[in-house]
């Protein structure tokens, strides 16, 4: 055996490292920007302006600075901790979160592990982050972080299961848990994204992003956020780089499950134009192919200019979705006021479940149906066309609402002078207050 | 295929195997080595995870993830969520004395031994209790590997081609999808097929004999066979790729292929859909992997005529890519899917037929190992912090 051992070509390990480097790559990228987009978007929200000075006018290398900052921190490890498992959590909430990326396709062909049942592979792997999360409260030795890891794992278990009914509503629709074949499903107009292929599906997508925000602890689940009211549970013991790794983790699966989300409802890496096939296989045809040598090995590897280019627009598109559901969860975070954790495990296991296995009797029925009722085949356009009036709506609403003066747009605002029986400064002043 | 690359990627898998299997086996002793029992949790989700990496490395994704689904995220979080809410203290740490030691050691020894025995004394060998002996292709030598079979049967029509294959036992017809062997005889007149580089032999008379036993078969797919001395003949599989690597060779023959040569012998050797098909009795269409050999048309439900044991080129295991390669090119997907459920059924008998005494044995054995630590963790120790 051992001279089979290293009997191999070395060059054989290249693509798998590069690929290694380059999804570790995108995840620290991906975290840093979302780190600076959460304090942006924070800022926004509260009327405030969020970082600004730190590399330019936007306060761009905010987070770089803060990581540096964190990396210069004094290691402590409490006294009474288990030195083994308080080193080890942080590690394998990480681990669990990024092992996640190795079957998330950017585009066509673009992944790194093209597994049949990848979807159940994320759920499974996305699971093992909670095991982290329990250490880390554990490991800390003290009672404080001791429940705070209590409570986000209760937490993150009972969301799975919801989470986990959700995403089966789709795969009854696709009929594959392949996340390259259920994208490459939707990549015809925006009708044909899973979203619109009925209301089982439509209403499963806001079900499935709901436990998607509380399984990534987001708000208004983040009680491990709570800094304010309970000091912020698991990782109160944490500092420096290992509460680096912790965020790194939790922005980490929160793209992640942001990327399911778009493959198996809103079209993957699809832009929604009517095309009949994937924008990669399309320009394919158009475009010469060319052998490329391989260096250090004497073979060529074909390589189709249109096929590249449409992936680098999937890969854009499919990124640019996974960032705005990410600043969705930023907005719900930012608006919504926080959960108790009984709130929390109620909206769970009396609203979320529930709902979610109807979802999934509805839409097994729904497939049923659309055997033999015709008029259930066409129910995406009416669907599609529906939302899409709905979200020009909101949008319109939103423009004229931000436009308007308060007190006439906006119920339950009122000028301080239009108040009955005021009489006082700032008298016809702009501000407003809540009545 | 260039030879070099099914070398290379070959080779790797071993590599990558002992890079996951030596954590593991780590990991799994220090699961039993450690005293604190969160700890002991945590190598143990090391080892759970190395084994599912061992399953995603076999092909064996869905296992894999249900592995992780199952024990990672499962059981394990459940272990330790009770560890916590039972705990008398802070980080409980069991004292084991040397008695118990000897115990465990004793109970785990016997278990490993079971699993050794069993693994070791039946080679997981599908479809192998049924090999008999027969020709034998010798790897090594000098053969020639006709490149293009497609080039010696033009003045044959599918329906023909199909009417040939059904006679030779290789398609039932009206039956389930079975290889799409298409058999075009020689040349006409008992000529060899132009290019064809084994030349046709007239087999001795003992084939005759394996001839008719192969006959007896109960589906009488032997039946109808070229006389003997006839031309070999070649079975087109008529595939996707229009151009599978196709030996034709009177099978009664030793033969050789040199790898050094034939891209296609080095494909042989990794494990290929071969084929053999000659004048009197010979025929089948062969799985030809290192460890085993298999006829498909056994494995498809046929009974094998001739069964022929074959000399592995490497050590290399078959993986499962090049085996997805391999029968994709040859066969279409509705038949790649019938004979992976063949293959798995064969499977399935093998198992029950050879392992489910070692299974009950170690169940039993589970369950006394379990009362036995229940015993252990009930029975009063010294608990004590670790620091």
């Amino acid at each position: 055996v051992p001279h089979l051992l290293f009997a191999f070509e070395y060059i054989a390990l290249v693509p798998g490292i590069i690929g290694a480097l380059v999804l570790i790559g995108f995840l620290l990228v991906s975290a840093i920007f979302s780190v600076w987009l959460e304090r942006k978007v924070a800022g926004r929200i509260q009327d405030r302006l969020g970082p600004t000075r730190v590399g330019g006018k936007f306060g761009w290398l905010q987070t770089l600075a803060d990581g540096m900052k964190l990396l210069v921190k004094e290691d402590v490890i409490p006294a009474s901790a288990d030195q083994m498992l308080f080193r080890v959590g942080p590690y394998i909430a990480l681990i669990g979160s990024f092992a996640a990326y190795l079957v998330l396709p950017f585009g066509n062909q673009v992944v790194a592990l093209n597994v049949n049942v990848g979807l159940f592979y994320m759920l499974a792997v996305m699971s093992t982050e909670v095991f982290g999360i329990i250490l880390i409260g554990y490991g800390s030795g003290s009672k404080w972080s001791l429940f705070g890891g209590m409570r986000e794992a209760a937490q993150m278990v009972s969301y799975e299961i919801p989470m986990a009914l959700c995403i089966l509503v789709p795969v009854i629709v696709a009929g594959s848990m392949n996340l390259s074949a259920v994208a490459m499903q939707q990549s015809g107009g925006i009708w044909t994204w899973h979203i619109f292929h009925d209301p089982f599906t439509f209403a499963a997508f806001w079900t499935y992003f709901t436990c998607a925000m509380a399984s990534c602890k987001r708000a208004p689940f983040d009680l491990a956020e709570a800094e304010s009211e309970l000091v912020a549970g698991f990782h109160t013991e944490y500092s420096g780089f290992r509460w680096l790794v912790i965020f790194m983790a939790e922005y980490g699966s929160m793209f992640a499950v942001s990327g399911i989300a778009i493959i198996m409802f809103l079209g993957g890496w699809s832009l929604g134009l009517p095309l009949d096939r994937d924008l990669s296989e399309l320009l394919m045809t158009v475009t010469p192919t060319f052998n490329v040598p391989l260096p250090f090995a004497d073979s060529t590897v074909p390589i189709n200019l249109g096929f590249v280019l449409g992936n680098v627009v999937n890969v854009v598109v499919f990124i640019a979705k996974g960032w705005f559901l990410v600043f969705v969860m930023m907005w719900v975070r930012w608006t919504l006021p926080r959960l108790r954790i009984d709130q929390v495990m109620m909206t769970c296991l009396k609203y979320l479940l529930p709902i979610s296995c109807v979802l999934l009797m509805g839409v097994s029925v729904w497939r049923l149906g659309a055997m033999y009722v015709p008029f259930v085949n066409y129910f995406h356009w009416l669907l599609c066309l529906v939302s899409l009036a709905a979200l020009a709506y909101l949008i319109f609403r939103i423009v004229t609402l931000a436009k308007a003066p308060p007190g006439t747009a906006m119920p339950g605002v009122r000028r301080l002078a239009d108040l009955p029986g005021y009489s006082g400064p700032g008298q016809g002043a702009q501000t407003g207050a809540m009545s | 295929m260039d030879p070099k690359t099914v070398e290379t990627f070959h080779s790797i898998t071993p590599f990558l195997f002992w890079l996951i299997a030596i954590p593991t086996g780590v990991c799994a002793i220090a699961t039993v080595v450690a005293q604190n029992i969160v700890r002991a949790a945590t190598w143990l989700l090391f080892t759970l995870a190395g084994t599912s990496a061992l399953f995603f490395l076999l092909g064996a994704d869905l296992v894999g993830a249900t592995q992780l689904l199952v024990y990672v995220g499962g059981t394990l979080v459940l272990v330790v969520f009770g560890v916590m809410l039972t705990a008398q203290g802070p980080f409980i740490s069991m004292k084991t004395s040397g008695a118990e030691w000897a115990i465990s050691v004793v109970a785990g020894t016997l278990l490993f031994a079971v699993i050794a025995t069993a693994v070791m004394s039946e080679q997981v060998t599908i479809g192998a209790p049924r090999l008999k002996q027969g020709p034998r292709f010798k790897l090594g030598g000098t053969a020639e590997v006709t490149p293009d079979v497609k080039k010696f049967a033009p003045e044959f029509s599918r329906a023909e081609r199909e009417k040939h294959a059904i006679r030779l036992g290789l398609k039932k017809e009206g039956g389930p999808p079975q290889l799409k062997g298409v058999v075009v005889p020689g040349g006409k007149g008992g000529g060899p097929p132009k290019g064809v580089g084994v030349a046709p032999k007239v087999p001795p008379k003992q084939d005759a004999k394996k001839d008719a036993a192969a006959n007896d078969s109960p589906k009488g797919a032997g039946k109808g066979l070229p006389p003997q001395g006839q031309a070999p003949v070649l079975v087109d599989f008529d595939g996707p790729g229009g151009r599978p690597p196709v030996l034709a060779a009177p099978p009664n023959e030793e033969f050789a292929l040199d790898p050094a040569t034939s891209p296609q012998a080095a494909v042989l050797g990794q494990g290929f859909l071969g084929v053999g098909v000659g004048p009197a009795h010979a025929k089948g269409t062969y799985l030809l992997t290192p460890r085993k050999l298999t006829t498909l048309k056994e494995v498809a439900g046929v009974p094998a005529s001739v069964v022929t044991k074959l000399e592995p080129l490497t050590g290399h295991p078959l993986t499962r890519e090049m085996f997805a390669k391999e029968l994709s090119i040859i066969l279409t997907e509705d038949e790649r899917r019938f004979y992976q459920k063949k293959v798995m059924e064969e499977a399935g008998q093998v198992v029950r037929a050879s392992y489910l005494l070692p299974f009950e044995i170690v169940s039993v054995h589970l369950l006394v190992v379990l009362i036995g630590a229940a015993y252990l963790a009930r029975a009063k120790r010294r608990r004590g912090a670790v620091s």
